[in-house]
C-alpha cells in the first residue's frame, strides 16, 4: 500500500457533520449558517450570506 | 498603513436624510453625545449620491467584490420622497451595473410608508426593514411624534402592507430596540404576529459613562429579557430568524456572527453622511461628540482611506484589539467584546469590556447550553474521508468502505439541505400562511422520525433526487419575483417537503397527516412510488394539493372529492397495489370515483446488488438527456434482463468496480433513447448515487456505462468535501471528471481486449485512444495552474494509475 499521509488536505471539509445534530435542533441554524456548514455545494441565496460584521441599525 | 492587509468593505450605509418625523427618546442619532447631525443638509444632495455611488463602484473594481449591500438610512429615509429615493436607487444601480451584485435595503420607522413607496421598492428589489418596539404599550414608551402622539398605528399599517402578498418579497424584517420595562414574551409575540422574515432585537446604545437602565437590579436584566424570548423561540420551533440569536449560534458553531454587534469578524462597512463625509460606525455617536468622524469624504477620498482609518482598523483586528478582560474570556469568540461603542469609558476609551458584559456572558452561555449538539457538531471538522479512501479514489478505484464514507457525507448534506429548504420555505414570499403551516407539519414529522426511527429518515434522505429537489428549490428562491420565474412551481417544489415527510412516515411511523403538491399529475411518495391522479402540474393551471394520511395498515390520499386507500405493507414491499376508492369516511366504494393508478418504484436486482429503477421521481430529470416517461412492465422487464447480464459481466470481468457500485449505486434512471446507435448515460453532481441511462442493446455496453458513470458519482462526492481545484475555474471540473471516467473506461477496454470475446482490434483501439486521451487530459489539468496542492497530488495518482494499463490483461 502506498503511504497516503501526503494526500491529506491542509484544510478539512468545510461541511460540518450534521448527522450529529438532531433534526429538531437544525432550524436553530440560520440559512446563512447552513450555507456555511454545508460547504460550497449549495446554489442560490444560501451561497450568498449576509455581509460579515454587518451594520446593525437601532433606530 | 501599518502593514496589515486591507479588508475591503462590502456594506455601505448611505444617510439619505438627516432628520426624522418621529422624536423617539432612545434614538442615538439625535439624543446621544454626537450632535453632528445639526450641521448637515437635510436631504442628501444629488452630487453626494453620485460621488458615493462612484466611490462604491471604484471600491468594487479595486477589490473585485462580487456583492455589496447598500443600506438607505437616516434620520428617516422616506422623508426624501418617492422620486428622491428612486433617483438614489437608480444612481446606485447604474454605477454598479455589470460590476457586481447590488442589494439595497432601507431602514424606516414606517409611518410614511405608502403603496407608492412599496411599489418603488418592489420594482427595484429593495428590502425594507421597519423599526417597531413591540406591542402598542411597548412601542409607545419611546417611539412617538414630537407632539407625543403614538406612532404605533401608522407603523403597523405600513408593516401589514409590506406583509401583503404583493410586497412580501421586499419585507425584510423588524427592528426592535429593547426596553427591559416591557414584557419580553409579549413584545416577541406581538412582533411575530406581523410575520417578519427576520427580527433584530437591539440592545439600546449605551456606554460605561451612560449605562443602560437596569430596573430589576439583577445586573443581567438584558440577558434575562433576551433569554425569555430565546426559550419561547426555541419552544416554538424557531418560527422567525432573530439576528442576535443567529449570530450567537453561528459563532458557537465556529462561523461569523454576521453583525458588528457580536463576534470577532472584521467590520466591513462604511457610513456616508448627507454632506458626503465618511463616518466609521453609526453606533459611535453614543460615545462622545465627533466620535464617528473620520475627516474624510466622498469628494476627495476613496473608500480605502476609510478602511485605513485607525478607528476602523481597530475593529478589523479581531481578538487582538480587545481589552485584556475580553481576551481571556471563554465566550470571546461569540461575544467579541460586544458592540464597539458599548465599550466606551472616558479615560480608557474603548479598551474595556462591554457595558453589557454580564448580559452577553449569560446569554451566550445559556444559548450554548440549550443547543449542545449545534455547538459541538458544527465546531468539529466535517465528514472527511480517511487517508486510505482518499488514496483509493485518486487511483480511480475506491472500494465499498470508501464509497460508504462518501454516502455518510451525503447523508449529512441531505439533512442540512432538508433544513435549508424548510427554512427557506418558511421565509419565502411565495409560500402563504397555509403553506407555512404545511411546511411546519412536514418538519415536525421529519424531526420526530429522526428521533424515533432514524432508518426511515436515512432511507429517504439518501435518495439521490432529494438533493436535486433541494438544489432546485434553493436556486429558485434567488429568482423570486423576477419576470419569467414560475413562483407557483416554486411554491409546489417547496411543498414537496410534505411528500418527503410522507415517505418517511410510510416507512417508519404509526400515523401522520400531511399535505403534498400534485406534481406532473401525480401524488408522490419519493423512493416508494406515485399515485397518478391525472391532474395538471403547477404552472399549467392545474395546481392541486392532496392530503396524505398514514395509518397502521393504510395510506389514504384525499384530493378534492377523490379519496383512495392503499395497502401500506404492499407499498413498502414495492408490490403492485390497488388504489381503492373510498367514501369521505374511508369506507370502500365500488365502481365510482376517478380512476387512478399506483405506480411503485421497481427494483432492479442481481446477486449482491439492488438498485431502484427510478422512473417516477418528479426531480429525476436532471441528467443531460431528458428522463424517459414511466416504463411499461414489458420495458421494465427488459431493463431487469439487461441489468442482470451487465452485472454478471462486471462481477466476472471487472470485479474491482463491483463493490463500489454495490455500495453506492442507488438508482438507475431511464433516459430518452439516444440517437440511433449511440450509447447515452449521465450522472448529475446534484444526484449522488443515481445514473441516468438510455438502455443500450448490448449488456456489455451497459456494464461500461455503469462503470464509467459511477466514476462521476464518486468524484462528485469527493469534490463535495475537498477543493481539488480553484472553484472559479469551471473548466477544471469538466476536465477532471472526463479524465476520471476515462480511467475506468481504459481499464474496462484493457480487460475486454484480453478476453477475446469481442472484436479484439476494436477493444485494443479503444484502449489506446483512451489512454492517450486520459494522459493528455491529466497533463492539461496539471499545467492549468488552478489545481490545489491536494488536486495536484490527486492528478499525480491518476497519472501513475494509467501507466501500467498499457498491457493487455
Ligand atoms: S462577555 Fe464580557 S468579557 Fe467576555 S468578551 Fe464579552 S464583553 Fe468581553
Amino acid at each position: 500500500m502506498v503511504p497516503t499521509e501526503e494526500l491529506r488536505p491542509a484544510f478539512p471539509s468545510a461541511m460540518a457533520d450534521l448527522r450529529d445534530i438532531p433534526l429538531a435542533e437544525m432550524p436553530a441554524l440560520s440559512l446563512d449558517q447552513l450555507g456555511r456548514v454545508l460547504g460550497r455545494v449549495l446554489p442560490g441565496p444560501v451561497a450568498n450570506p449576509m455581509p460579515s460584521g454587518a451594520f446593525q441599525s437601532s433606530i | 498603513m501599518d502593514g496589515r492587509v486591507l479588508i475591503p468593505a462590502d456594506q455601505f450605509v448611505l444617510k439619505v436624510h438627516s432628520r426624522c418625523d418621529l422624536a423617539c427618546d432612545h434614538c442615538y442619532v439625535y439624543e446621544s453625545a454626537d450632535q453632528s447631525w445639526r450641521g448637515r443638509p437635510n436631504a442628501i444632495p444629488s452630487d453626494v449620491v453620485s460621488h458615493a455611488a462612484m466611490r462604491i463602484a471604484e471600491h468594487v473594481k479595486t477589490h473585485e467584490l462580487s456583492r455589496v449591500e447598500v443600506v438607505l438610512h437616516g434620520g428617516e429615509p422616506l422623508l426624501v420622497g418617492v422620486a428622491g429615493l428612486r433617483a438614489i436607487i437608480v444612481e446606485l444601480e447604474s454605477a454598479l451595473s455589470g460590476l457586481c451584485r447590488l442589494d439595497i435595503k432601507v431602514h424606516t420607522n414606517g409611518v410614511l410608508l405608502t403603496e407608492r413607496f412599496c411599489e418603488l421598492f418592489a420594482e427595484h428589489h429593495v428590502g425594507v426593514g421597519v423599526s417597531l418596539d413591540g406591542d402598542r404599550t411597548a412601542n409607545d414608551r419611546h417611539r412617538k411624534y414630537r407632539d407625543g402622539r403614538s406612532s404605533y398605528d401608522p407603523a403597523v399599517r405600513a408593516i401589514r402592507l409590506l406583509a401583503s402578498d404583493r410586497f412580501r418579497h421586499v419585507y425584510s424584517g423588524l427592528l426592535c430596540t429593547i426596553d427591559v420595562a416591557n414584557d419580553p414574551v409579549r413584545v416577541y409575540e406581538s412582533l411575530l404576529e406581523l410575520e417578519p422574515a427576520r427580527l433584530d432585537l437591539l440592545l439600546p446604545h449605551a456606554t460605561w459613562d451612560a449605562p443602560p437602565p437596569r430596573p430589576a437590579g439583577t445586573g443581567t436584566d438584558y440577558a434575562d429579557w433576551l433569554i425569555a424570548i430565546f426559550d419561547r423561540w426555541q419552544a416554538g420551533g424557531y418560527p422567525v430568524r432573530i439576528r442576535t440569536f443567529d449570530s450567537i449560534i453561528a459563532t458557537l458553531a465556529g462561523g461569523d456572527s454576521g453583525t458588528e454587534a457580536l463576534g470577532l469578524a472584521p467590520v466591513r462597512m462604511a457610513v456616508v453622511e448627507t454632506d458626503g463625509s465618511y463616518e466609521q460606525a453609526d453606533s459611535l455617536k453614543v460615545a462622545y461628540d465627533g466620535a464617528p468622524a473620520t475627516g474624510l469624504d466622498v469628494f476627495t477620498h476613496s473608500l480605502d482611506f476609510v478602511l485605513e482609518h485607525p478607528g476602523v482598523a481597530a475593529r478589523q483586528r479581531g481578538v487582538a484589539s480587545l481589552s485584556a478582560t475580553c481576551q481571556q474570556c471563554p465566550v470571546v469568540s461569540s461575544c467579541g467584546g460586544g458592540m464597539y461603542a458599548h465599550r466606551y469609558k472616558a479615560g480608557s476609551g474603548f479598551d474595556n469590556a462591554s457595558v453589557y458584559c454580564a448580559d452577553l456572558f449569560k446569554l451566550i452561555s445559556h444559548i450554548g447550553s440549550r443547543l449542545p449538539h449545534v455547538a459541538q457538531a458544527t465546531g468539529r471538522a466535517g465528514p472527511a474521508l480517511s487517508d486510505d479512501a482518499l488514496a483509493e479514489f485518486a487511483t480511480g478505484r475506491g472500494g465499498a468502505s470508501a464509497v460508504g464514507q462518501l454516502t455518510r457525507a451525503q447523508r449529512s448534506l441531505g439533512r442540512g439541505l432538508l433544513a435549508a429548504v424548510y427554512e427557506a420555505g418558511l421565509a419565502s414570499p411565495v409560500v402563504g400562511p397555509r403553506g407555512r403551516e404545511q411546511l411546519r407539519a412536514a418538519w415536525q414529522v421529519l424531526a420526530v422520525a429522526d428521533a424515533d426511527c432514524r432508518g426511515a429518515l436515512d432511507a429517504v434522505v439518501g435518495h439521490p433526487y432529494l438533493r436535486t429537489w433541494a438544489a432546485r428549490c434553493l436556486a429558485g428562491l434567488g429568482f423570486v419575483g423576477e419576470a419569467g420565474h414560475d413562483d407557483e412551481r416554486l411554491a409546489a417544489d417547496l411543498g414537496h417537503l410534505g411528500a418527503i415527510a410522507a415517505a418517511v412516515a410510510v416507512r417508519g411511523r404509526d400515523r401522520a397527516r400531511l399535505t403534498v403538491p400534485v406534481l406532473d399529475g401525480a401524488v408522490h411518495l419519493p423512493g416508494i412510488g406515485r399515485l397518478v391522479v391525472g391532474l395538471g402540474s403547477p404552472g399549467t393551471g392545474g395546481e392541486a394539493r392532496a392530503a396524505i394520511e398514514v395509518e397502521a395498515d393504510w395510506v389514504r390520499v384525499r384530493l378534492g372529492a377523490g379519496n383512495w386507500r392503499l395497502s401500506r405493507p404492499r407499498l413498502l414491499a414495492g408490490e403492485p397495489c390497488l388504489a381503492e376508492a373510498c367514501t369521505a369516511e374511508g369506507t370502500l366504494t365500488v365502481g365510482t370515483g376517478r380512476p387512478v393508478a399506483w405506480e411503485p418504484v421497481r427494483m432492479l436486482t442481481a446477486p449482491g446488488i439492488k438498485v431502484a429503477l427510478e422512473d417516477t421521481d418528479p426531480y429525476r430529470d436532471c441528467h443531460q438527456r431528458p428522463a424517459a416517461p414511466r416504463l411499461s412492465d414489458e420495458e421494465a422487464g427488459r431493463w431487469q434482463r439487461s441489468f442482470s447480464a451487465a452485472w454478471r459481466e462486471i462481477q466476472l470481468h471487472h470485479a474491482a468496480f463491483a463493490p463500489a457500485l454495490a455500495a453506492g449505486l442507488t438508482a438507475l434512471t431511464p433516459l430518452a433513447p439516444a440517437p440511433a446507435g449511440s450509447a447515452a448515460s449521465a450522472a448529475a453532481r446534484q444526484g449522488f448515487g443515481a445514473i441516468g441511462v438510455a438502455l443500450p442493446d448490448d449488456p456489455v455496453i451497459l456494464a461500461l456505462l455503469l462503470t464509467c458513470e459511477f466514476q462521476h458519482v464518486k468524484l462528485g462526492g469527493v469534490l463535495d468535501l475537498y477543493d481539488l481545484f480553484d472553484p472559479a475555474d469551471e473548466r477544471q471540473e469538466e476536465l477532471l471528471q472526463g479524465a476520471y471516467a476515462q480511467l475506468a473506461a481504459s481499464e474496462f477496454w484493457r480487460v475486454r481486449a484480453g478476453l477475446g470475446d469481442r472484436d479484439h482490434t476494436e477493444a485494443a483501439e479503444q484502449l489506446e485512444r483512451l489512454l492517450a486521451h486520459t494522459a493528455a487530459t491529466v497533463e492539461t489539468l496539471a499545467d492549468a495552474g488552478s489545481l490545489t496542492s491536494l488536486g495536484m497530488r490527486f492528478a499525480e495518482r491518476m497519472r501513475i494509475a494509467i501507466a501500467p494499463r498499457t498491457k493487455i490483461a
